[in-house]
């Protein structure tokens, strides 16, 4: 296979570092799923708790409540996609379902958009909301989470490649 | 070009036992009963609503349910408003209707009633004859002004303080309110 024979002329050293390196994130890719998981979760429970306070808050085609269920909702899903299935699609359904919120929540803190199209009037400018701090942290930490998630996320090819490097240079 | 991956997949890096749907199940709904509890003292549908940890805030109102409300009127940058006996401000939330409450769970919990165990007593300044009471959801009976339902904020630490004045939450704005019974809208 001499397309591959460049990983073959590693170092004993180097494989092992890489070896090693690939045990690693072992614990890390757990803890950085669960992490994730665990602030969507906080996520999904305030949006959850406070969406009926704002089903008053709407147009007639949807209402402010109803938006929250839908996040509580995604961000459960998303939550549960990156536990059980920790590939690349699944760290971008996180990244993107969090990213959106928080971009929403600090948007509606300072910036009075009225209604928008169907969406209903969410200005909200004060933090004095139950959980509403606490989710926006909680938001802000998921993409943290995600971002890292998708950026260390290792394909199992990989995987392949440094196990028939170690073996290749033990057949010498 | 790519370099060759095999169409025959190895199992993924991570750790396996995380890979089990059950595990994984049993973890989120771990972190969930966690969140749901530090949340849990979220007040019902017509919450009395002091609030706390999740839902925190160290200023609870200082009206006990069972005590009769004391409402006064006291001069204010904002003119003269609306207070409790203990001087902490009085709010109308614009989404009201007379005598009706549109402010329950969250929102009562951000914006605890004013309640009171009986018709309550006009102190200084306001006409008694526009206090009243309403029946919640929860069965508290909420202090009114003019048929306006009156609210504390939980922004405000204590008496003097008016941090909830044209707040916009809940799908509508929050006012003091003046002797006359209107809402003070200036700033």
């Amino acid at each position: 296979m001499p397309d591959r024979d460049w990983t073959g002329q590693a170092g004993a050293a180097t494989v092992a570092q890489h070896r090693a390196a690939l045990a690693r994130p072992a614990v890390g890719s757990w803890a950085l799923r669960v992490a994730t998981a665990a602030a969507l979760g906080v996520d999904a429970v305030v949006h959850w708790q406070n969406s009926s306070a704002y089903d008053a808050v709407g147009t007639t085609t949807i209402t402010q409540g109803m938006l929250f269920r839908a996040e509580a909702t995604v961000a459960v899903v998303a939550g549960l996609l990156v536990l059980v299935r920790p590939r690349p699609s699944s760290w971008v359904a996180a990244l993107l379902v969090a990213a959106s919120a928080l971009v929403a929540v600090l948007l509606y803190r300072y910036v009075d958009l009225g209604t928008l199209g169907p969406l209903p009037d969410m200005y909200e400018n004060t933090w004095q909301v139950p959980g509403k701090p606490l989710s926006a942290y909680a938001e802000a930490a998921a993409v943290v989470f995600a971002t890292l998630g998708l950026l260390t996320h290792r394909t199992p090819g990989w995987n392949r490649r440094f196990q028939w490097a170690a073996t290749a240079r033990k057949r010498g | 070009m790519r370099v060759g991956h095999d169409t025959k997949r190895t199992p993924a890096t991570t750790s396996g036992w995380l890979r089990r749907p059950l595990v994984a199940l049993v973890a989120l709904a771990t972190v969930g009963v966690l969140a749901a509890g530090c949340g849990s003292s979220s007040s019902g549908s017509g919450g009395s609503g002091s609030g706390g940890g999740l839902y925190g805030g160290s200023s609870a109102p200082t009206t006990a349910p069972s005590a009769v409300a004391t409402v006064s009127a006291t001069s204010t940058g904002l003119g003269m408003i609306l207070v409790d006996g203990s001087g902490r401000t009085l709010y109308l939330f614009e989404k009201d209707q007379s005598d009706q409450s549109a402010c329950a769970g969250a929102c009562a919990a951000a914006w605890p009633v004013d309640q009171s165990s009986g018709i309550p007593k006009a102190g200084s300044g306001v006409k008694a004859s526009m206090l009243g009471t309403i029946k919640r959801g929860d069965n508290t009976t909420q202090v009114t002004y003019n048929q306006h339902p009156l609210y504390y904020f939980q922004g405000d630490s204590g008496a003097g303080q008016q941090n909830g004045q044209g707040v916009d939450a809940f799908g509508a704005k929050w006012f003091v309110v003046n002797p006359a019974g209107g809402a003070v809208t200036g700033a």
